[in-house]
């Protein structure tokens, strides 16, 4: 079906990157433009509707909506399909799509309508369509990708067509040119895919759960645009050939995530917690952006210096490989742009120091944490590196470094996570956590394993965090999980795709985690063993060179992850016991005074009950009194099922493409997302023992996790633990009082820094300013004085002159044809006769 | 929740904000304009020629001669499709007959656009002379239908929501200005002075009936006669003047007029006198419809007269159909006796600069106050022309001649867009305050505020104050004057002279849109046409200093000189071969 469209497999991925786009300008214009005021009067049947009869009207109408998105999606493509048959006489695909889409967009957009009532209520249907046209274009890359193997790097002269960048000169002044385009390689493919699909799982879920919120409801346009253009940020950054266009994606996920953490405008909890975001990932960026111009600083040294610099990927590793920066004494510049440049994946994907933002952004809605932490924005920081792999191969020291603080994440957040109660922040915590784990992977130069384990976490993750979300909308916005329990009898369907979720992070055969954290445990232990080499040159000049020797100290990065893979089983399984499983504890807690609800930041003490902006005042007893009977927490509707149903799959057996049983010769992962680096080891005995190994270590930490959390002598036992180790729990409960450090050393110092040179501001500079202000003041007295008499005198007189000439010509005008026409003829004879007396 | 105190607060905040909406707009256009402003080329070739390329190839190959008239034919049929529509179901929608038009409009720039590219692409593709000589398609001409089209678009903005135009036979006043653009885009590409008269007199005639299209109101029906009359009385001029062009030359083309009338000269120097004879009698026709000094008398009272949406027709479309005309006939056909008619052109222009702004200085009423701007602005362009002409006669310096039509190209666009940028908001006021008296304007800022910054814009920038467009415009008329071998530095004094006048009487006002008080205080809220109407213009003049790509493009195309020289098909790559 897609033959002849994957033969522009460039212009099918801009098409990916544009629709979201597309979908985020169209809905924003429609906001924007139309009246601001609802023109519809309030039906009057509708106040009449009962509440719950209103919430099976909102329930039909999600479940409505996914098959007529599939049927706009066959019909678009049922229509690109009909013009394709052409495409073979000559037309190119872009000649007849591309004016075709602008042109219904702008129709569209400028459709007199009362869009904005009509765009609140169908903006989902634009961006989910988007992003499922995106999935479905996506996927068919994929197939063939998979069918053919074709990516960079292989191809063969049949299948030039996939060098052919899509590339196009942005901007140019003189001989500087800007060439910016797209790069399909393998992780870009994978990426793209993965993106698409979780993007669109996301958002279809979020229809259920946004339109379930009443604020959620009026600002309905507004998340889905926002929505858009975040996937729009990172499929960009996915897609990126040259390091601007990848810099404007990473700065619009950037912006996206301030803006959507900060979606309910009304808690201040989330507003603090945007600007936290923001300012956290800034501080990172600032190192890229130095990394940046650090490249250029290098590109300059090893290219000729009146050359202008490249910004594209290719170009820049040719350029700096050639050179011999240890023989220039120079080995220091790869170093710190390597260094600078992690600091942005540090600031993005949260690893220690900065990963303080990630759980405070758990104030947005649930959907956006999905998306923040699977598809998007964290996913970024990992992909920054596995783009600049290259540049950290050159440096031992920045590979050691991301090793090491992804090690420091990994166990650390393990731990954090064990002692959370908001079922949200445990998740939070396990992202940090995963995302360490990749670090890892990639420190260790495995950049398989890292984008592996990005890939599979990325569904998994969106599945928890989806199935999370499902928990909340089913106990009415309680994220407490001492609330909970007994949840698997009342919401099967997400108990079990959260169970897969929970297996496949917890990494138990066969799921998907299960062989993305064993390739990364793995080569830790290969690089333990072996040291790290890296292969220059190519064919048959290839040459392994050793980076990084075999060291013991690797050993301590192993088993810090196997003592993380144990927690992550252990809070894991917590969570499920907590959540689902026992009986449903909602209203014994509810009986009791001081719940010890959320989480606070100063001490463990918190006597304070409900924070009112967390939860919503009483949704439980409001509902009940509405209704007049006590309310069970409910299944979500099939809008939001079919989702988790569809990454629960993608969880389950998507490890499988990690195992020799697809493709020949290796593996698709060891295929596609290995070209030019180096292999992760073979399989062999070693490597059985360890999968082993971390099997069991997980089923102990589900073991525990389950004995500890769902029995009688569990409880007594883990009070026992508390009252033993009362310090450590607190400085763990606390998040290791990291946030407290960056208040009492960081913030407090700036602030006072601040506040001094307010004083001096105020006092000493405005003093200056003011006493020249007076002094001019006093100069300009004078020299009004001359310019009102002196200089306006003669201006006036000026005026008064060409008044007079202006007043003595008016008569002229006098509106009389035959004067007019006098005029003409007396300039006619006036001139002839100038010429001829002459 | 109840209608309360509270909640009308709420509405009254949203319809406000509602109403700064636009501006919002406008910034997002004004980027998005910039993005393509800067990336023209990726626009076009991504967006554009992808869908109209193959269908229209083949056809521009097979039927070259028609489809190069494309646009023309296609305002025929549709200001014929108005007419019939009005005949089949008169008065069903108002609006049925300008968003035809509209529609039209905007359909004709498609072939335009597209046989630049082809011209630009395959260098000789649509060049050359049709229809025996009468219209020559190249760069030049096609430049100005592409402007021209842009100012109609204007024009039937103003119409489309103008209070003083009657529903009853609005379909032949729509019609009547589509035969008119018909007119005007065949005479910016005409090489020889038969379909110049004819298609002048077309334009002229449609003009007469429009100016008058009022009927219940005496100045309208009064400045159609005078302009009827003097019109008639300039065409007679014009058309004894080349009577004896065709007398002495034996030709109607231009560019064979060229090369004979030089062999007359040559050959019988008494001719001189007669040569000078129709000069001059061709410049009072043609003078009289580009309203320069001496024969400009009727245009205040015309329009003042006329409907303001002819006004914005009158001030700006003929007059670019006009420039072109006197590009080709002084530069192209009487460019051998250059020196005869430079002396009229100094005369015309000094007159122009000078009386329009004289006059202008205590016009209250809006409408006779632009008619005099756009006087004065006459005489800034024609001194392009005279720098171009006396270097045609002392020195065949291409480049320098070159420059000299450049700078009349360049500043006939901006003077379309900053005059259809005023006029458009006249036409507001005129719709709100009902009227387009000086005092209507008072305190503009207060009642109108998007309005009265697009209308700030519009005069600093006809007053030519340096960051806006205006200022790039005289810059680039006067830049040739100091060239060697023009030296033409008294013209100069006088110009910045008159520049110096002009900002007093632009100034005025101002003064009186932001300081002065609003006769009546209460706001007003242009319709949602008019305020997007109002970004191109305002976006235009402020950021033009940043579009280098404009310049380029018309001085790509006006300096190519081969349009004064070949007169058939040629070879070379030329200027815009790089576009």
């Amino acid at each position: 079906m897609l033959e002849a469209l994957l033969k522009y497999p460039e212009t099918l991925a801009h098409w990916i990157v544009a629709l979201p786009f597309l979908s985020f300008v169209f809905i924003t214009l429609k906001l924007t433009i139309n009246k601001n005021v609802d023109p519809k009067p309030k039906d009057e049947s509708e106040k009449e509707l009962s509440p719950d009869l209103k919430k099976l009207q909102t329930s039909v109408m999600q479940g409505y909506m996914w098959p007529i998105i599939a049927l706009v999606g066959l019909l678009g493509f049922l229509f690109l399909k009909s013009r394709l048959g052409e495409a073979a006489g000559g037309i190119s695909i872009n000649s007849v799509i591309m004016p075709v889409i602008w042109i219904v967009l702008l129709v569209a957009i400028f459709w007199p309508t009362n869009s904005r009532h009509w765009i609140q209520k169908y903006a989902p249907y634009i961006s989910v369509g988007a992003m499922a046209i995106g999935a479905i274009i996506a996927t068919s890359l994929w197939i063939k990708t998979v069918q053919e193997g074709l990516y960079p790097g292989h191809a063969t002269p049949d299948t030039e067509i996939w060098k052919e960048a899509w590339k196009i000169n942005w901007y140019g002044i003189g001989d500087f040119t800007l060439p910016i385009g797209i790069k399909l390689d393998g992780f870009a493919i994978f990426g793209v895919w993965m993106v698409t699909v979780v993007a669109m799982c996301i958002q279809w879920f979020s229809i259920g759960y946004i339109w379930d919120d009443d604020y959620g409801r009026k600002h309905f346009g507004r998340y889905f645009a926002k929505h858009s253009l975040f996937a729009t940020g990172m499929l960009m950054v996915v897609l990126s050939d040259n390091i601007l266009t990848f810099l404007i994606g990473w700065e619009v996920m950037g912006l996206c995530s301030y803006l959507l953490i900060g979606f309910f405008t009304y808690k201040p909890s989330a507003n603090a917690a945007q600007i936290k975001a923001f300012i956290t990932t800034r501080i990172g960026d600032v190192g890229f952006m130095l990394g940046i111009f650090m490249l250029g600083l290098m590109f300059t040294y090893a290219n000729d210096p009146t050359l202008p610099f490249s910004f594209d990927f290719e170009h820049i590793k040719e350029v700096l490989y050639k050179y011999d920066w240890a023989k220039a004494n120079l080995g220091w510049l790869p170093t710190a742009a390597a260094l600078l440049i992690f600091m942005g994946a540090v600031g993005k994907s949260a690893q220690f120091p900065l990963h303080v933002w990630l759980p405070d952004a758990m104030e947005g809605p649930t959907p956006v944490s999905a998306l923040i932490h699977a598809a998007t924005m964290v996913a970024a920081g990992v992909f920054l590196v596995v783009r600049f792999f290259w540049l950290f191969e050159m440096s031992p020291t920045a590979m050691l470094t991301v090793a090491w603080i992804g090690a420091i994440t990994a166990f650390g957040a393990a731990t954090i996570g064990v002692v959370q109660y908001d079922i949200k922040r445990i998740l939070a915590y396990s992202t940090i956590s995963q995302l360490g784990y990749m670090m890892i992977g990639l420190g260790v130069g495995s950049a398989t394993a890292g984008m592996f384990h990005l890939l599979t976490h990325a569904y998994f993750k969106a599945l928890l965090f989806l199935g999370s979300g499902a928990v909340i909308y089913g106990c009415r916005h309680i994220q407490d999980i001492r609330y909970m329990g007994g949840l698997s009898k009342r919401m099967p369907i997400t108990y079990w795709t959260f169970l897969a979720g929970t297996l496949a992070l917890a990494g138990i055969f066969p799921f998907a985690g299960f062989w993305s954290k064993d390739e990364i445990l793995a080569s830790v232990f290969h690089m333990a063993q072996h040291g790290y080499s890296r292969i220059v040159g190519h064919g048959e000049h290839a040459e392994s060179i050793l980076m990084i020797p075999a060291h013991w100290s690797f050993y301590i990065i192993f088993i810090l992850g196997i003592a993380g893979a144990f927690l992550t089983a252990f809070y894991m399984f917590r969570l499920i016991a907590y959540t689902f499983l026992g009986r449903h504890k909602n209203y014994e807690y509810r009986g009791e005074q001081s719940p010890d609800y959320g989480h606070h930041a100063h001490g463990e003490d918190n006597t304070e009950a409900y924070d009112k902006w967390t939860v919503p005042p009483g949704p439980l007893e409001k509902e009940e009194h509405d209704l007049g009977h006590p309310v069970e927490p409910r299944e979500v509707p099939p809008s939001m099922w079919i989702p988790l149903v569809i990454l629960a799959i993608f969880a389950t057996v998507y490890g499988f493409m990690g195992t020799p049983l697809f493709g020949e010769g290796g593996n698709l992962i060891a295929k596609f997302l290995n070209h030019g680096y180096p292999h992760y080891p073979e399989l062999d005995w070693l490597t059985a023992g360890l999968m082993g190994s971390s099997l069991l270590i997980a089923l102990l930490g589900v073991h525990f996790g389950l004995k500890i959390n769902n029995t009688e002598a569990g409880a007594v036992w883990k009070d026992n633990l508390k009252a033993k180790y009362a310090g450590l729990y607190r400085a763990v409960y606390n998040k290791y009082f990291v946030d407290e450090f960056y208040e009492e050393y960081i913030i407090q110092p700036v602030f006072f820094v601040a506040q001094m040179a307010r004083a001096f501001d105020t006092y000493i500079v405005d003093g200056i300013v003011n006493a020249a202000g007076w002094l001019t003041y006093m100069i300009a007295k004078l020299h009004g004085w001359w310019d009102n008499v002196v200089i306006d005198g003669f201006v006036n007189g000026l005026a008064w002159i060409v008044g007079f000439f202006s007043d003595l010509t008016k008569p002229i005008q006098s509106g009389y044809v035959q004067n007019y026409m006098m005029v003409i003829i007396i300039f006619v004879l006036f001139y002839l006769l100038s010429l001829f007396i002459r | 929740m109840e209608n309360g105190p509270e909640q009308d607060r709420k509405e009254l905040r949203l319809y406000e904000a509602g109403n700064w909406f636009p501006p919002l707009m406008a910034g997002i256009l004004v980027v998005t304009g910039l993005l393509v402003y800067l990336n023209y080329e990726f626009i076009v070739h991504h967006f554009y020629l992808p869908f109209i390329s193959t269908p229209l190839e083949v056809f521009a190959s097979t039927y070259r001669a028609y489809f190069l008239l494309l646009p023309e034919m296609l305002d025929l049929a549709g200001g014929i499709l108005i007419l019939l529509m009005d005949m089949i179901r008169p008065n069903k929608n108002r609006l049925r007959a300008p968003l035809t038009a509209q529609v039209t409009l905007i359909l004709s720039y498609f072939p335009v656009i597209f046989t630049m590219y082809l011209t630009t692409r395959y260098f000789n593709a649509a060049l050359g002379q049709y229809w025996g000589g009468l219209e020559t398609i190249d760069p030049f001409s096609l430049f100005l239908k592409s402007i021209v089209l842009l100012t109609v678009n204007y024009v039937v903005v103003i119409a489309m929501r103008s209070k003083e135009l009657p529903e009853k036979f609005s379909g032949e006043f729509y019609a009547f200005l589509m035969f008119a653009v018909v007119a005007v885009e065949c005479v910016v590409s005409s090489s020889d002075i038969l379909a110049i008269f004819l298609l002048t007199e077309f334009v002229a005639i449609t003009s007469y009936i429009l100016v008058g299209w009022l009927k219940n109101r005496p100045t309208s029906t009064e400045a159609a006669l005078k302009y009827f009359l003097l019109g008639s009385m300039s065409s007679a001029f014009m058309v004894f003047g080349f009577a004896i062009m065709y007398g002495l030359s034996g030709t109607t083309n231009l560019y064979e007029m060229k090369v004979a009338l030089h062999e007359v000269r040559m050959q019988d120097p008494s001719m001189v006198p007669v040569m000078l004879l129709s000069t001059l009698f061709f410049m009072v026709g043609i003078g009289f419809k580009l309203a320069i000094a001496p024969f400009h008398m009727y245009l205040p009272d015309v329009f003042e007269g006329a409907p303001t949406a002819i006004a914005t027709f009158l001030s700006v479309t003929p007059k670019l159909a006009t420039t072109a005309v006197f590009i080709r006939v002084f530069l192209l056909g009487l460019s051998t006796v250059a020196d005869l008619w430079v002396p009229m052109m100094l005369i015309c222009a000094v007159l122009s600069m000078t009386i329009g702004n004289l006059f202008a200085i205590r016009q209250t009423n809006m409408k006779r106050f632009l008619a005099f701007s756009s006087i004065t602005h006459m005489g800034y362009m024609l001194l392009g022309l005279c720098a171009a002409g006396v270097i045609a006669k002392t020195n065949s310096n291409a480049a320098i001649q070159s420059l000299g039509y450049f700078g009349m190209l360049h500043y006939m666009v901006i003077y379309a867009i900053m005059n259809t940028g005023i006029f458009l908001i006249v036409s507001v006021v005129e719709h709100h305050s009902g009227g387009s008296h000086l005092d209507h304007f008072k305190g503009l800022v207060h009642r109108a505020p998007p309005s009265a910054y697009t209308m700030l814009v519009c005069l600093l920038s006809l007053a030519g104050i340096p960051p806006l467009a205006g200022f790039m415009a005289k810059f680039f008329v006067m830049w040739p004057l100091f060239e060697p071998n023009v030296e033409l530095y008294p013209l100069a004094i006088i110009a910045i002279l008159n520049m110096v006048v002009s900002a007093y009487i632009y100034l005025r006002i101002i003064k009186a849109m932001f300081l002065d008080k609003p006769m009546v205080e209460e706001r007003f809220y242009p319709d949602t046409t008019y305020r997007y109407a109002m970004i191109p213009p305002f976006a235009f003049l402020a950021l033009y200093l940043f579009g280098g790509y404009l310049i380029r493009w018309a001085y790509a195309y006006a300096s190519s000189s081969y349009f004064l020289t070949i007169n058939i098909y040629f070879g070379s790559s030329g200027p815009t071969g790089g576009l």
